[in-house]
């Protein structure tokens, strides 16, 4: 018998561990991200190394970007690119806004325009794979951050946090196949959820073929997930293809915000939550009041221009 | 027929078997900060090569023992927690590479470099294919096309095509600790 586990210790040990994957798969997929013993550990021990390597190659590109490859035009090109998302950003804002007034839902929007602080994050890394769609951010549990928050980069929608440590956090970006987010198509108000495809990109999921949705519409956050709040830019639908059969119509949504370009997001607290974290309170304290224009997401565009995005 | 294996490495000191062990863990560490920072923002995450996988297939060539199959897995799990939300999705799939290159070892001569290379390709179609599949039975994705395909395809080539730094990187590696 002993004989016999010698000999084959590689096949029955990689059978052992093939089970626990499975179950770790099964436990998982019921409750995303509950059951994860190790996750935590290995997110805060890999984090410092992280934003070293995250940081060497910054400094490198951000020389070879600003030096060598063209000297002055980036950075007029990167302000003058700021600048129109904050124009267009504005612009979407202030179409819903008056949509709004016309439903005579004054009421509500006042009520969206509370003020609610969010905590401001680099990204230190990316997904390990290409089938997936993270980002790991370099604040944690001590800055307030906690599992279920939205983040939010200027140009729109970026993602829900899906795990966090003291210090590292990881965000599931709404391109991930394993998101699900509640979306409006602006002009016609029809609903579906915006969800991640294997390949790059984003898909409406259940919407009617006999619903209007065409290229070129703008899709919003619906409110309705009790994550984000109504009204967010999501993105623009590029594709869509009503075949002969089937209920649902299937629409492509490029999503406004570029993940593979973001280096700062931002993620917002519930209502209160920085009186629960004494450390989030004194760090929020310490920065003064949240930028306006960043937080502009949660309410109307701020009245006076901060320097239009520049310097961000 | 000359591709049979027919001899056995004499089994190697505990001291050696740590030394090998720390290599694995720093070369594993360094593979998954590679992946997700500087590799992933040269290719702008269209395909990100895979070290951690060229390490998987370089334990089922060369650990025939419970560690080989305990980092096989650990490697997996790392990756999962980096990678997606689906935890356990990259154990399974590395630890069915591991099994697949070690049988496959078991019966043919691997001491080759060429035969590195294809079994990091193979391996990596392999852990593709899992992750799809597994991908496709507890998340029901109902819609994959040709793209996906030529992901799988493309992400093996460039493994492959990594294979020999990386594999020669180990040996040297494993050499000047004197654990091999």
């Amino acid at each position: 018998m002993l004989e016999f586990v010698r000999r084959n210790r590689v096949l029955l040990s990689s059978g052992f561990f093939l089970l626990c994957s499975l179950g770790l798969l099964s436990a998982n997929a019921r409750q995303p991200g509950r059951i994860d013993p190790l996750g935590r550990i290995f997110l805060e021990v890999m984090a410092p190394f992280q934003r070293l390597t995250a940081g060497v190659a910054g400094v490198t590109r951000g020389f070879w970007n600003r030096y060598v490859l063209l000297v002055g035009v980036q950075e007029e090109n990167d302000h003058l690119r700021t600048r129109l998302r904050e124009l267009e950003r504005r612009g979407t804002h202030q179409s819903e806004m008056e949509l709004m007034n016309r439903r005579l839902k004054r009421l509500l929007a006042l009520e969206r325009e509370l003020p609610t602080r969010a905590v401001a994050a680099s990204v230190m890394a990316r997904d390990a794979s290409v089938w997936f769609q993270s980002l790991t951010l370099n604040k944690g549990e001590v800055d307030g951050i906690q599992t279920g928050m939205p983040v939010m980069a200027p140009e729109g929608v970026v993602g829900l946090i899906s795990s966090t440590s003291l210090h590292a956090s990881r965000v599931l970006l709404l391109t991930d196949p394993n998101s699900g987010i509640d979306v409006l198509v602006q002009r016609t108000r029809v609903r579906g959820i915006l969800s991640g495809l294997l390949e790059q990109g984003t898909t409406l999921k259940y919407v009617k073929r006999s619903d209007d949705v065409r290229v070129g519409d703008r899709v919003i956050t619906s409110g309705l997930d009790g994550v984000f709040s109504k009204g967010l830019p999501v993105g623009r639908v590029a594709q869509v293809s009503r075949k002969d059969r089937g209920l649902f119509l299937y629409a492509e949504v490029t999503p406004d915000a570029d993940a593979s370009r973001l280096e700062e997001v931002l993620v917002a607290l519930p209502s209160g939550e920085e009186l629960r974290r004494p450390a989030a309170l004194a760090r929020a304290a310490e920065a003064g009041p949240p930028d306006p224009a960043a937080l502009g997401i949660y309410g109307p565009p701020a009245p006076a221009a901060r320097g239009e995005g520049r310097g961000r | 027929m000359s591709l049979l294996q027919t001899t056995h490495a004499p089994a190697p000191s505990i001291g050696a078997e740590i030394r090998a062990a720390a290599i694995y863990v720093i070369t594993g560490t360094l593979a998954l900060l590679l992946q997700t920072t500087i590799l992933h923002g040269l290719t702008g995450g269209r395909i990100i090569p895979d070290l951690v996988l060229i390490l998987c297939v370089y334990l089922g060539l060369h650990e025939h023992n419970i560690g080989g199959a305990t980092g096989a897995f650990l490697l997996g799990y790392l990756l999962d927690s980096f990678s997606g939300s689906l935890v356990g999705l990259h154990a399974f799939a590395m630890t069915i590479v591991y099994l697949m290159v070690y049988l496959v070892s078991r019966r043919l001569w691997m001491d080759n470099a060429l035969s590195g290379v294809a079994m990091v390709f193979l391996g990596s179609l392999l852990k593709g294919l899992a992750v799809v599949i597994a991908l496709a039975a507890y998340l029901s994705i109902d819609r994959m096309s040709l793209g996906v395909a030529q992901t799988l395809f493309a992400e093996a080539l460039l493994a492959a095509a990594l294979t020999p730094v990386v594999f020669g990187a180990l040996g040297w590696a494993k050499r000047v600790a004197g654990g091999n």
